[in-house]
């Protein structure tokens, strides 16, 4: 029985998602015809507004809601399982201000290279990757789980500490990169730049399949998994470089994005009730694209009334989530 | 005796009523004084300044609260006899705080740069006097106009503390009032007139006792204005788009703010004209390539270089009047814009007008055209 309901839902959330993003796409202020869409990619006019709008602005949004949501609750997932704790996160764990501290630094440096795509996803993942190992050392001494939440948390105080420094003596233009950067955006991205985030996605989402057997045996716990032969500290380094390079492309290019890596999981946990990483994987991939882009479709909804950057918006969501989520722990 | 006390009661509660009406009437007779003389300020909405026989009163209206309204009396000589329920100032004044650019620019037009002592966002000063006052140590630099340092503003001397009050009363207002220092707020951003903006120079001329060369300067602007207006005969059949994006949203002036004043006076087709607010209109990413379809000038990116407006947002190089229109912006020195476009209306209309009417306009005061 159980073995029919999870893929049902699955496919069914697969489904969701070209549904969502159907949603997402006539939720814009310009709304196109399905036609439209499709000839603005098989029969393409420069001089076409319509076509323009489609493939420059309208199409890349969508792309990275899609890609942010399911990389977010993955990496997130991942980090749950690794540190066995259902209030971890990318954003939480400091794994996103790791990024920024790094991007903010490479920005404000000067230097021509970071400001390039490579220079850019190279500076947030090597700031995303060094954020988990510390928070890997702490959790290897903390076993409160709501402890490494707080150290968590101060982390990424004193990494926001440490961006606002930079920001007090960096240069005006230097300053206005990273400003602009921080507030968070899925439309930043370039039709030409989606196959490379694409494949470095795709890359990031075939490794964690490899890491279906570990993650699985790491839910009963890092030492009865060691004692059934899983070598944890090659396990926890292959988890961590994956979570950051999901988190650290996505943060690269649509700048840190709140809670989405928190509340994804869990409500993927609560609505598929399995601790099998096959089908948590696949429904975090789903879930997560299809709640980032209804959460952007709203703020689509409302463009014309309020400004809202996606981090915030998620923040406004996910933020109750985890009081939910501590709520019942305490319980 | 009951009878004398009622008495005598009578005629104190008939004194004390009649010291009254006359207290009452003598207020009266000195509003009627201040209010007889004319409004020097003709364009600005939220500045008014009389000219007393003995005194000049300056009324800023505070723009969000308009029942709140800072008085200040100008005097020559300083007495001891002054009502404390009024704020006087001393004029002219020595030590002047100026903490915007438009203020220096004023007070440069002025030429009174000499009466600033302290300046706050130094590194976004243009006169170059100013500057060299600051390098010399005789201008303090104030640190940023939102965090003042007040032991510089103390060590500094200032006497008057002209200030943009962008989030309300300056710091410490009463506890500086006590020490004799004068808190000024000037609105001139607030004003929705070019020219009432301009008007605030009044002010300054006021305050450095240079009201004559003030007055002058103003009509000049005023007539330069209105000479240009008149050669405005029809609307530019070009349209423009003003503004830029920020991250996804583009912000463009509202259809009744001073910038679209300024736009529709020069003639031009300015896209978001109709739209309501004296401030800033926020549209959406996608409304913007589909709203500059046939739009050919692009004013204020707020860049020097086509590339570096890529460099902020690549999306822009979809627009249309990025790859086939002219783009102007006064970027290349922008502290020059903001020191002295307020107090020059008149200049920044002329580039305007030419931006739209001539195909490659020379001798711009603020504007250039990005490459």
């Amino acid at each position: 029985m159980t073995n029919k309901r999870i893929p049902f839902i699955l496919v069914c959330s697969l489904l969701l998602v070209p549904l969502s993003a159907f949603i997402h796409l006539s939720t814009g202020e310009i709304t196109v015809s399905l036609s439209d869409f499709f000839s603005a990619f098989f029969d393409f006019n420069a001089d076409n507004s319509t076509h323009i709008l489609i493939r420059e602005f309208k199409f890349p949004r969508i792309f990275m809601a899609i890609l942010a949501g399911g990389g977010l609750a993955l990496s997130g997932m991942l980090l749950q399982t690794l540190f066995n704790n259902p209030l971890a996160g990318p954003y939480v764990l400091g794994i996103n201000s790791g990024a920024s501290l790094i991007v903010a630094l490479t920005l404000m440096s000067g230097f021509e290279f970071f400001g390039t795509d490579i220079g850019l996803i190279g500076s947030a993942l090597i700031g995303a990757f060094l954020a988990g190992i510390i928070m890997m050392a702490v959790a290897h001494r903390i076993r409160s789980q709501i402890s490494l939440l707080l150290v968590g948390l101060m982390f990424g105080s004193f990494t926001s500490a440490l961006v606002s420094i930079l920001e007090s003596i960096s240069g005006a233009e230097s300053l206005k990169a990273f400003t602009l950067w921080s507030m968070g955006s899925l439309q930043q991205v370039e039709f030409s730049q989606l196959p490379l985030i694409g494949f470095v996605f795709i890359c990031g989402v075939i490794l964690s399949f490899f890491l279906i057997k570990p993650l699985n045996m790491l839910v009963i716990g890092e030492r009865s998994a060691g004692l059934l032969g899983l070598k944890i500290s090659q396990v926890r380094f292959l988890i961590m470089g994956i979570t950051s390079l999901l988190a650290g492309l996505i943060t690269a290019y649509c700048g840190p994005i709140a809670f989405v890596g928190l509340a994804v999981p869990n409500l993927t946990r609560i609505l598929l009730r399995t601790q099998n990483h096959r089908w948590l994987i696949l429904g975090n991939l789903f879930f997560g694209a299809i709640f980032l882009l209804l959460c952007d479709s709203i703020i689509q909804l409302f463009s014309k009334q309020i400004a809202l950057p996606i981090n915030a918006f998620t923040s406004i969501i996910g933020a109750p989530f985890v009081v939910f989520i501590l709520m019942r722990k305490l319980k | 005796m009951r009878m004398n006390n009622i008495k005598f009661f009578l005629a104190l509660t008939c004194i004390f009523l009649l010291l009254v009406v006359s207290a009452c009437s003598q207020k009266d007779a000195q509003l009627i004084q201040v209010s007889k003389s004319k409004n020097s300020c003709k364009y600005s909405k939220w500045l008014q300044i009389y000219e007393g026989e003995k005194s000049i009163e300056i009324k800023i209206i505070h723009p969000d609260h308009p029942e709140r309204i800072y008085s200040f009396s100008c005097i020559k000589i300083a007495s001891k006899n002054l009502s404390q329920s009024k704020e006087y100032i001393l004029i002219p004044c020595k030590n002047i705080a100026a903490l915007s650019a438009t203020h220096i620019g004023m007070l440069s037009v002025l030429d009174a740069e000499n009466t600033i002592c302290a300046v706050s966002d130094s590194k976004l000063v243009y006169n170059p006097s100013v500057k060299d006052g600051l390098q010399s140590g005789a201008i303090l630099s104030l640190g940023e106009s939102q965090e003042i340092s007040m032991e510089a503003l103390l060590s500094s001397g200032a006497k008057t503390i002209v200030h943009s009050a962008f989030s309300g009363d300056f710091p410490h207002r009463e506890q500086l009032k006590k020490m004799g220092l004068t808190c000024i707020p000037n609105f001139d951003w607030r004003e929705e007139d070019p020219l009432g903006k301009a008007e605030w120079l009044l002010l300054f001329g006021y305050l450095t006792g240079k009201e004559e060369l003030a007055k002058n300067i103003i009509s000049e602007i005023t007539q330069s204005y209105n000479q240009i207006l008149k050669n405005v005969k029809n609307q530019s059949k070009e349209k423009v788009i003003f503004g830029n994006f920020i991250r996804d949203y583009w912000y463009a002036p509202a259809g009744e703010s001073y910038n679209a004043q300024l736009i529709q006076d020069a003639g031009m087709n300015y896209i978001y004209r109709k739209t309501k607010g004296t401030g800033s209109v926020t549209i959406p990413m996608e409304n913007i390539l589909m709203d500059t379809k046939d739009v050919k000038y692009w004013i204020n990116p707020g860049f020097s270089t086509k590339a570096e407006i890529v460099k902020s947002n690549p999306k822009a190089k979809n627009l249309n009047c990025y790859n086939n229109g002219k783009i102007y912006c006064y970027s290349h020195d922008v502290n020059k814009f903001w020191e002295l476009s307020a107090v020059h209306p008149h200049l920044v209309l002329a580039d305007l007008y030419s931006i739209i009417t001539l195909n490659s306009p020379k001798n711009l005061h603020f504007y250039k055209e990005l490459r």
